[in-house]
């Protein structure tokens, strides 16, 4: 019984150590959490990761708000689109030269909506003085262009390595 | 020796006087059993609700180690647990300004 004690009370301190840490984790990520879903800014994140001054936020939001009806109007033309070639796809046993334009319409509308992007993104990193303009751009275009993938990430580096 | 010893310096009547008064003999593992009531009315005494759950603890555990177990398991657990959730909201908040400003990143009806 005397040599089990220290065994017991190691088995008796991970299993109250545990639950105490779950209970603690739980509650607090998931009250805190709650506390901050309501969040609805979509300038939040800009404003927190690239430490904005008040003018700065303005201006930034100023930005935001004058591009957002193109950006707005350029979903409205993918949505079109998408749901032309899925009309389409619904009933093609082939590739047909219809299903083909869809696809080069959508690819142009692709590259519109990304140089429209990245205007607005080059027009924001002006408004940031310093390398926060440059961290905005690096991390826009890593966010935004696919440079996610590992083939992405190495033309990103390229691009900013050549800088 | 004690100091207040009752019996007299004279060897001799010490002897005499041991003689007269000869010491019982104690049962087997007298002392031991002793002990062990006096350890089981001491944790007797000190136990106010005597579930077998808060014996246990008291018998395997002790008092400062568990308040130290559980102290470092709060402090941990909330620490990790406001890391984890600013993690998530700021993650949360970067996927909204992405799919505010990139409209193939938003979902389409």
């Amino acid at each position: 019984m005397r040599r089990l004690r220290p065994l017991g009370s190691l088995l008796v301190a991970v299993l109250m150590g545990g639950t105490v840490f779950s209970l603690c984790f739980w509650a607090t990520s998931h009250f805190r959490s709650a506390g901050t879903s309501g969040a609805t800014d979509e300038l939040a994140w800009v404003c927190g990761e690239f430490q904005l001054s008040a003018a700065e936020a303005d201006r930034l939001r100023t930005l935001h708000n004058g591009y957002k009806p193109k950006c707005e109007a350029m979903c409205t033309r993918i949505a079109a689109r998408n749901r032309d070639l899925a009309g389409l796809l619904a009933s093609a046993t082939n590739v047909s030269p219809e299903i083909e334009r869809t696809l080069g319409d959508i690819a142009a509308l692709r590259a519109e909506c990304q140089a429209e992007m990245l205007r607005h993104f080059q027009e924001v990193a002006r408004t940031l003085p310093g390398e926060r303009g440059a961290r905005y751009l690096t991390e826009m275009h890593r966010l935004t262009l696919g440079f996610h993938s590992p083939a992405g990430a190495a033309v990103h580096a390229t691009v900013h390595e050549s800088r | 020796m004690n100091s207040h010893d009752p019996l007299p310096e004279d060897p001799q009547l010490r002897s005499l006087l041991r003689g007269a008064h000869p010491a019982p003999s104690l049962p087997p593992r007298f002392q031991e059993g002793v002990w062990q009531r006096v350890e089981r009315s001491q944790r007797e005494a000190k136990t106010p609700f005597p579930f077998p759950l808060t014996t246990w603890l008291q018998q395997w555990f002790r008092p400062s180690f568990a308040a130290a177990v559980i102290a470092v398991a709060m402090l941990s657990g909330t620490w990790m647990g406001l890391r984890h959730a600013e993690a998530s909201s700021r993650i949360a908040e970067r996927a909204r300004y992405v799919a505010s400003v990139d409209p193939f990143q938003r979902p389409f009806p």
